[in-house]
């Protein structure tokens, strides 16, 4: 039996390393150009466009892609006015002429143009993609050089700093595809997917779960006994013991076919349903500024036929609030 | 989707360069020793004169493998103590052909790493990336991402197009005699020889106006991200790589640049042309794909050939040698960039999750290669088609893994996320050690990673409370204590380690603390078998495995892992006879702190049962380049103190893709570096800041001799060449009387960090006249057929009470078919 010091130890030990662990998840990786704050996002787009589908992606810069399987055509202007990119049902043609056409392929600045291309130059189109579909690093949208202001900075929530506009051409017809630099800091907090259910909730079954993007659970179970998760439409779809640990490979319903997918008792699944299944919390609890539980999850599992309580949550903690909770440190 | 993967892949890029392989690189480093060329002088480039026609490096016939015998090693001061580094020394040339040679070669003697040609194009020394130590001691090495020394502009927008295959070398340390003579002969095809014709990219668009496989013989095949591993006859195998291609691209449009690089391989002159062009034709956005190929490096004539390709194209797989001579891969990624883990960049919706889940991963099938047949099969059966097939498993890229005494197949909890962003939805899956059967074909997980099973010392309960934070009045208990480290951590996830402890140390027992902090996945760590010993019985029963220094998993989140270089260290046993329902039994133990954060450093087991660990960064580079410090300062573990002690320094810094091994005569080989700096090029403007990508590859050595090298050593006079399992053998030593241990150490192949193969197997010894006498381990998965340095060891009379190995003699272990030995010398 351990004393209370010692355990009050692992507790704090274990929410440090919970803490260490569970940190934002997937969100700007902190390495790369994308670490910045700045973020281009895309504003919906006109009635004007409908029927294209238009998106802002980052990766090592902010990329546009757009679809439009329609037979209307969507021509993309560059900074000077001149068309550079058409894309509709039939596929993409570039305008291998245009200088916007080579700054268009990488993030990368100062790009050197082959002989014949200009702003002068004359169109030399080209099929560049057979599907309705492209994507480019568009120069309009660098956050690269945009600054945020002290103040802004200094409140820490998020806010539209300026915008940017890239304009189109739909069937004849002008529009833009438009958005916004908006300064997005880190959320000051993580999600935390905990098992709130008895780690032992029968005589030698033991649950687990590992932290994650997707948490992990891991069942050891030494009960004799089988032990059964059910997937989401409650059929049986994992066995974990006696004897190995089994999947079933019946989809239908119906007698499961139980197929033999690790050599002991125990076994460890990615498990969507223990985690949250956005990227950012409500914007109620975020803006609270304050540890709240934002979701409840349990997983239907089963010991020797007779349910058993496998079952957590998912808080959503505050770095912010932790930090305000108390002066030292 | 298919367009979002694409685009994605443009970031991808970034991390699957700095992933694996060296780059192109220009900082001095000097030759030492060398043959067929004079030591050059200062910086300047010498032309040896007229282009020629013969290759000095060109294979001669039967090369000679190279001798220890009558090394002298001398110490001074504090070399004593701490051992030396010395070097650094690299090849002596640079040979290549331009528009100014015609039909011949050029070769220049430079101390330079590179140097331009006529055409304004880098040609660079090769660094050993991955290296191999072969049965006559010599040694084969291969660079990576060969072709960055000429990327102007965007690594993303060119690579596709400059890359080049990666070049290997063999390296020879000389006859026998007092020092090194150290050459290098360059092995044929230069190359490695894969997809001559172009690899059968698995691509987006088989277009007419659009060719996007782009079948470039120049770029198809490279080495970079190959795993190399030793076959039994002593021929190195090194399977997997990349296949570089745009897609998609202009390649149509500018057809010249691509039919050049497909005669770069046979080195004939480049068209008139070359020097006009002066954008690469192929501007789109470069894939890295997974090669299935798998190519045979034969030393008797320095020659590689292709064997049966995998049915996975695997970029960064592991291999392991299986008890019967089989080898065993895992993991890679197929597609670096396509597909992707986009899930998490469709922000805000519920479906982000979804899509999360559903892209794809890592190569979960693993496949075995039959050693008779030369080819591969996926291991375990499918149930149903689209799913796994039973014996998948969620690994990381480059995992670490180890052959049990048992003949399963242990992943230690640790490997590279480099995937995409780093971000692998089942990451979690990543922190729970396993063992796979090869006989039934199924992984079983045997624990958390760093956490005892038995659970006897902290309790069941308590444990995954820690883990798992089930009681409600923790969180309350603990956020008054631990206050502000949650936002430290965020605001400076590269915080250093040093920041955790001091929170830590106010509140809770180190001890705890540390099993908790060093738990679970570790990144860019070495993971070092520890010397295989029988129990009382006879039997070896259990294996353990070092741990050290890399980056902690947080595998919750962030990419590519929680950026925290830690110096923790945990040494992991696995009791293969163990009364459990698998046989076997998981547990750890926290040892020793490294002497700092350590990412990225490189383990060597030496035959005084030490592990010594070289090079690395104290910070996760990939996270800030230019902010790590390189960390030079070797350190010794000790394994009866559990604890760290640094030793000499090195000579160059050697980050990011470094390599370091045991040689037969008991020094250690280091070499490689290509930290960060080339792959972040992309978000650069480099007409403003002149910068080259380059700065920074490194193709020198260095040599480390432990002070045990300066002892009075013991000798091997005589030892059988081959010897099956279960033989008894007598070994003829100076003073049998003296002997402490009897060691067999498997030759090293290694791509930096990891050779799946490392093994140190303890042979018990009675002494018997003049030569002790040791039984072969009748089991295949103790010693697996392969060829071995034997060592001898005895303490120092000198009252040091130091280990001191002999030098050690070549023997192979055969296959029970017989398989005919290879490049046997005494």
């Amino acid at each position: 039996m351990m004393s209370c010091y010692s355990r009050n130890q692992i507790r704090v030990a274990g929410w440090l390393l919970g803490a260490v662990l569970v940190t934002v998840p997937a969100l700007a990786p902190a390495h790369g150009p994308e670490a910045k704050t700045v973020k281009a996002r895309m504003d919906p787009l006109p009635a004007a466009l409908a029927g294209v589908d238009a998106q802002v992606q980052t990766t090592v810069a902010p990329q546009i892609v757009v679809a439009n399987d329609s037979p209307r055509t969507l021509e993309i202007f560059d900074a000077e006015g001149r068309v550079f990119l058409r894309i509709n049902n039939q596929g993409v043609l570039a305008d291998l002429a245009s200088p916007a056409w080579y700054r268009s392929q990488t993030a990368a600045r100062g790009v050197p143009f082959p002989a014949g291309v200009s702003q002068e130059a004359e169109p030399r189109w080209a099929l560049v993609h057979k599907e309705p579909n492209w994507g480019w690093f568009d120069p309009r949208l660098r956050t690269d050089d945009i600054q945020v202001p002290h103040n802004v900075e200094h409140v820490g929530k998020p806010a539209r700093l300026s915008e940017w506009s890239v304009p189109v051409r739909f069937n004849g017809e002008e529009a833009a595809l438009a958005g916004a630099f908006r300064y997005e800091p880190l959320p000051p907090g993580s999600f935390q997917s905990r098992l709130t259910s008895d780690a032992t909730p029968v005589d030698g079954v033991t649950v687990g779960l590992a932290p994650g993007t997707v948490p992990a659970v891991h069942i050891h179970n030494q009960s004799g006994q089988p032990v059964v998760v059910a997937d989401a439409q409650g059929h049986p779809h994992l066995r974990i013991g006696p004897g190995g640990s089994f999947m079933n490979a019946n989809q239908e319903g119906g007698e499961p076919q139980w197929v033999k997918v690790a050599g002991g008792s125990r076994y460890t699944w990615t498990e969507p349903r223990a985690a949250y299944g956005d990227l950012r919390p409500p914007e109620k609890v975020s803006r609270a500024g304050r540890r709240a539980q934002v979701a409840t999850w349990s997983l239907p599992v089963t010991v020797d036929g007779e349910p058993i309580a496998v079952k957590g949550v998912v808080d959503w903690l505050p770095g912010d609030q932790v930090a305000a909770g108390g002066g030292h440190h | 989707m298919k367009n979002l993967e694409r685009l994605i892949g443009l970031g991808l890029l970034t991390t699957a360069l700095v992933a694996c392989g060296g780059g192109g690189g220009s900082s001095g480093a000097g030759t030492t020793a060398s043959t067929g060329g004079t030591g050059g002088g200062g910086s300047t480039p010498t032309d040896e004169g007229a282009p020629r026609a013969d290759d000095p490096m060109a294979p001669a016939p039967a090369p000679e493998g190279s001798s220890f015998a009558g090394r002298e090693y001398s110490c001074e001061g504090d070399e004593c103590q701490v051992g030396k580094f010395e070097g650094p020394f690299a090849e002596p040339t640079i040979r290549y052909s331009d528009s100014s040679t015609g039909d011949n070669l050029k070769v220049v003697t430079t101390e330079d790493k590179c140097l331009e040609d006529a055409d304004g194009s880098q040609r660079c020394k090769p660094a050993a990336g991955s290296i191999a130590l072969l049965p006559d001691n010599r040694l084969v090495y291969f660079n990576a991402l060969e072709g960055t020394e000429n990327v102007e502009f965007s690594i993303v927008a060119e690579f596709g197009f400059v890359s080049v295959n990666d070049q290997t070398r063999v390296l020879n340390f000389g006859p026998a005699g007092a020092s090194d003579e150290i050459s290098w002969q360059r092995p044929s095809p230069l190359r490695g020889g894969a997809n001559v014709d172009g690899n059968d990219s698995d691509t987006l668009l088989p277009g007419a106006e659009l060719s996007d496989a782009e079948s470039t013989a120049g770029n198809d095949g490279a080495l970079f991200c190959a795993d190399l591993i030793q076959l039994a006859d002593g021929r190195i195998m090194a399977v997997g790589g990349t296949d570089y291609y745009t897609e998609p691209s202009l390649g149509s449009v500018f057809p010249q640049a691509r039919d050049v690089l497909g005669s770069i391989d046979n080195e004939i002159p480049l068209p008139s042309n070359f020097g006009e062009i002066s954008v690469p034709d192929d501007i789109g956005v470069v894939e890295l794909e997974g090669l299935k190929d798998a190519r045979i490096f034969n030393p008797e004539d320095n020659s590689w050939s292709q064997t049966g390709h995998m049915n996975h194209g695997r970029w960064y797989p592991t291999l392991v040698t299986l008890p019967d001579g089989d080898v065993f891969v895992a993991s890679g990624v197929t597609k670096l960039l396509k597909p992707v883990y986009t899930g998490a960049l469709i922000g805000g919706e519920s479906t982000g999750l979804r899509e999360l889940l559903q892209s794809a991963d890592n190569v979960r099938t693993s496949e075995t290669y039959d050693l008779d047949a030369g080819t591969w099969s996926e291991n375990g059966e499918r149930p149903l088609p689209g799913l796994d097939t039973i014996a998948g498993k969620a690994l990381p890229l480059f995992p670490r893994l180890h052959l049990l005494p048992n003949g399963q197949v242990f992943y230690n909890a640790a490997g590279q996320a480099f995937n995409p962003f780093g971000q692998s939805y089942n990451q979690a899956q990543w922190n729970f050690v396993s063992a796979y059967d090869p006989q039934e074909q199924l992984w079983t997980d045997l624990g958390y990673a760093g956490l005892n099973v038995q659970l006897d010392e902290l309790g069941l309960e308590r444990i995954t409370s820690a883990l798992t934070l089930t009681s409600p009045n923790l969180l309350e208990d603990l956020i008054g204590t631990g206050e502000g480290l949650l936002t430290n951590l965020l605001g400076d996830p590269i915080g250093s380690l040093e920041q955790l402890e001091n929170v830590l140390g106010d509140v809770a027992d180190p001890q705890v603390a540390n099993r908790l902090i060093g738990a679970g996945f570790r990144g860019s760590s070495f993971s070092i078998m520890m010397p295989l010993r029988q129990d009382e019985s006879g039997a070896y029963s259990e294996a353990s495995f070092l741990t050290a220094g890399g980056v902690l998993g947080a595998v919750a989140a962030t990419s590519p892992g929680s950026y925290l270089a830690v110096p923790n260290s945990r040494l992991d046993t696995v009791d293969v006879d163990a009364d459990t329902e698998t046989g076997m039994r998981y547990s750890s133990e926290i040892v020793g702190n490294l002497s700092g954060p350590r990412w990225y450093s490189s383990g060597v087991l030496l035959p005084d049962g030490s592990v010594m660990a070289f090079n690395g960064a104290n910070r996760d580079e990939v996270v800030l380049p230019g902010s790590a410090v390189p960390v030079q300062v070797a350190e010794r573990f000790d394994p009866n103190t559990r604890d760290w002690t640094e030793m000499a320094t090195s000579l160059n810094p050697r980050t990011y893709h470094n390599t370091a091994l045991l040689l037969p005569d008991g020094r250690v080989l280091v070499g490689g570096h290509a930290p960060i700096n080339t792959a972040y090029l992309f978000s650069l403007n480099l007409e403003e800041l002149g910068l080259s990508p380059n700065d920074g590859r490194d193709p020198s050595f260095e040599i480390y001799s432990p002070p045990y090298m300066f002892k009075e050593r013991p000798e091997i006079e005589a030892a059988p060449a081959e010897v099956d399992h279960g033989n008894t053998i007598e070994i003829a030593v100076d003073d049998a009387s003296a002997i402490n241990e009897v060691l067999m150490v498997r030759r090293t192949s290694l791509t930096h960090l990891v050779d799946g193969d490392q093994r140190t197997v303890v042979l018990p010894h009675t002494a018997n006249g003049g030569s002790v006498r040791v039984r072969i381990p009748e089991n295949p998965s103790v010693m697996p057929a392969g060829h071995y340095m034997l060592f001898v060891n005895r303490v120092a009379g000198d009252g040091s009470a130091m280990v001191v190995p002999s030098v050690s003699a070549p023997v192979q272990v055969m296959l029970p078919s017989g398989t005919p030995s290879m490049l046997v010398r005494r």
